[in-house]
């Protein structure tokens, strides 16, 4: 293409488009499946109130029986949509950055690189305990919100990925390089002090 | 570092409080939160004016000026701050009393201000915020100015120690051999700038019409004041009057503003720390240092294209709160103001070291997807709308306009894609957006915090997609960018981030 400022020879540069994505835990597309069915389950019980709470008219009694029929079609449509979307999901762990990969449709990639991470964190909902779940979320400097929050991973791969990041932070610390008080300045919960032997 | 009080004069070590004078810029403060909550509710009382029910406002505008004042006086009471050497802490608030503890190492901004009631008392302001995930922003409104400028040089790092006994003396910078003035502006240049600042676009809202490239506030202005003057009431001719008086006026007004503001304009340099001085009777005093500068932005608007010249901001972290989303509580960026481009370019290339002073040329988007795109998804909307609106009020033949609008809208989509473009020059990537004026984005590629690459199904097909670039200040994005040069820009960015060793924050 028409771009050609490149001082360094492209094929020099390690190429991140031709890798293979590590698919989630084979579990994270059950707790799709459960958290789905659980949100409209809830709808499908809440449609079929009308239809008990009104006796008369007959007719409208019959109209109202149609009312589940709305969240059994929306419920199935996505919770289909939802199971291939986490089938699509995606990590690649490369030597110095992590890439989640989400989106069925839209199909959305983000490259978060080892020594602009300020902080990490695990967290887990009731239903990813259940199912041996967590999520990975990782912060950079520049804003509150979470830059890459990773779900589906399994409880042993979230603790070993973290220790790995954190590992790196730690490798990037080097002289010249952020020390640590200098990440700590930036960060509510030190990385340094989180971080065991790796 | 070994933490340890100042230790010469015993008064560093205790809870100090600022000078009486501050009452003034608290009492500021707590007018400025009343008129952010309440601002809108002027009309209801201009109305009960005009209605002649004004006997009961003076008593209660009265009463509430009086709370104001008490309110002042006792946040001024309960505010005491105390330095060592690395860190202030400061005890504040009246009803919910809070201790912050603020770090040097952590602060991001310093501002120092000489407002025009604190002047001849020789007192200032010194703002100070901490950026990150826990962020913290205090005013020690009325300090002596000498104790304020020590504090600042200490805080940039120019000092070691804040001694609180030495004697008020000249600002040290101005003498310093290090230091050196890179520029100054003179109050012609000045008053350029007021006329390429918002003022005018107001005018432009008012007269423009719906396709001009004004942001929702400045939007929002001319609306809500016709809201509030009740101009359907009017005349035609007081209608017209006031639009001509606002034309002529505003252009007037933004020039004084700037005058006010940016009067005896002055860069300054030393080491890696650069520092503006501006100000007609309320001095303003602002560093940053090289190292947090993440992006610097060129804005050129209509105006300053006539003129040929650019404004130059310097985009800092963003604070950890979503502050930036809140017209009201922007803090100002970094300005260096009616640059030259010349000017502009070795300015820039100063702050952003390795910079490239020769303008790249900039690669373009796919122009077919970019321009249908976006009449597709964004301004369809739009001209449904008006359309139907234009057919309900003045009659259905107004929809055989609609093409014409279609077609209108698409020749300016062009005209933006042209001014659309990106370039990487050697370690630093460019952005170019605009449709009159034009604005350049460059930002170091080893300052970029995270960067994502989307596709929607068409863009899979055709081998597009957008390309963002999240930097620690704000995020960039490259739409309908070819896919293989967005992987190559990412692989590169990524490359560069890693094997950088240079601070960025």
């Amino acid at each position: 293409m028409s771009f050609s400022n490149l001082l360094i020879a492209t094929d020099q540069i390690p190429s991140a488009s031709e890798l293979e994505f590590t698919p989630m835990a084979g579990n994270y597309r059950k707790e799709v499946l459960t958290q789905q069915l659980i949100i409209w389950g809830i709808f499908l019980l809440l449609s079929v109130v009308p239809w008990i709470a009104v006796s008369k008219p007959e007719s409208l009694k019959a109209w109202l029986a149609l009312l589940p029929l709305g969240p059994l079609l929306l419920g199935t449509m996505a919770t289909a949509f939802s199971y291939r979307a986490a089938q699509v999901r995606g990590f690649l762990l490369r030597e110095h950055d992590i890439a989640y990969r989400t989106g069925l449709i839209f199909r959305k990639v983000i490259f978060l690189a080892f020594n602009r991470i300020q902080h990490i964190e695990i967290s887990q909902g009731p239903l990813q305990r259940k199912f041996g779940l967590a999520s990975l979320k990782c912060f950079t400097a520049g804003g509150i919100s979470v830059d890459m929050k990773i779900d589906g991973l399994s409880k042993n791969d979230a603790q070993s990925l973290r220790q790995l990041i954190l590992a790196k932070i730690g490798g990037a610390l080097g002289p010249g390089n952020l020390t640590h008080s200098q990440i700590d300045a930036y960060s509510d919960r030190p990385i340094r002090s989180d971080s065991q032997s790796a | 570092m070994t933490e340890q009080v100042v230790t010469a004069p015993a008064a560093a070590s205790i809870w100090s409080r600022t000078s009486p004078i501050a009452v003034v810029f608290f009492f500021i403060t707590v007018l400025r939160t009343a008129i952010n909550a309440g601002w809108y509710r002027i009309v209801g009382i201009w109305g009960a004016i005009q209605a002649g029910k004004a006997s009961f406002i003076l008593p209660a505008l009265a009463v509430l000026a009086m709370l104001g004042i008490a309110l002042a006086i006792l946040s001024w009471w309960r505010f005491r701050y105390r330095l060592s050497n690395n860190k202030i802490l400061i005890r504040k608030g009246v009803l919910q009393r809070d201790q912050v503890t603020i770090e040097f190492s952590k602060v991001q901004n310093v501002r120092l201000l000489e407002p025009v009631y604190a002047r001849p008392f020789g007192l200032a302001l010194l703002e100070i915020d901490t950026a990150g995930s826990a962020r913290q922003e205090v005013t020690l409104g009325g300090i002596d100015l000498g104790l304020a400028r020590r504090l600042r040089d200490r805080i940039v790092g120019h000092q070691d120690h804040i001694d609180p006994t030495m004697d008020p003396e000249p600002d040290v910078n101005q003498s310093d051999q290090a230091t050196q003035l890179l520029l100054n502006r003179s109050v012609k240049e000045i008053c350029i700038y007021g006329l390429t600042h918002n003022g005018l676009f107001w005018v432009a809202a008012v007269i423009g019409g719906i396709f001009s490239q004004v942001d929702e506030e400045a939007w929002m202005g001319p609306q809500r004041l016709f809201a509030w003057f009740n101009v359907d009431a009017w005349p035609v001719w007081q209608i017209l009057g006031f639009a001509l008086l606002a034309v002529c006026l505003l252009p007037l007004l933004s020039a004084l503003g700037a005058i006010w503001r940016h009067y005896d304009y002055r860069l300054y340099r030393r080491h890696d720390v650069y520092r503006r001085q501006s100000g007609l009777l309320s001095k303003h005093d602002e560093t940053i240092k090289r190292h947090k500068i993440q992006a610097a932005i060129w804005h050129q608007n209509f105006i300053a294209k006539w003129f040929g010249r650019v404004n130059l901001k310097l985009r800092q972290a963003k604070a950890g709160s979503a502050d930036a989303d809140v017209p009201g509580s922007r803090k100002p960026s970094f300005l260096v103001p009616v640059l030259r481009p010349q000017e502009a370019a070795s300015l820039t290339s100063d702050m952003l070291p390795g910079l490239d002073i020769e303008m790249p040329s900039f690669s373009r988007v796919q122009r077919v997807q970019y321009i249908k795109k976006n009449l597709l998804y964004s301004w369809s909307w739009v001209i449904a709308m008006i359309h139907l609106a234009l057919a309900f009020a003045i009659g259905l033949w107004t929809l055989w306009l609609a093409p014409l609008s279609l077609l209108f809208i698409a020749g300016c989509l062009y005209i933006s894609w042209r001014k659309l473009g990106y370039a990487i020059s050697g370690d630093h990537g460019l952005t170019r957006t605009g449709f009159v004026g034009s604005k350049v984005t460059i930002f170091p590629l080893f300052k970029v915090q995270r960067i994502d690459l989307r596709q929607s199904p068409s863009q899979r097909r055709l081998g597009l997609a957008h390309l963002t670039f999240h930097l620690a200040s704000h995020s960039i994005t490259i739409p309908y960018i070819h896919l293989v040069d967005a992987q190559r820009i990412r692989d590169l960015t990524l490359y560069t981030i890693e094997s950088s060793q240079q601070r960025w924050f």
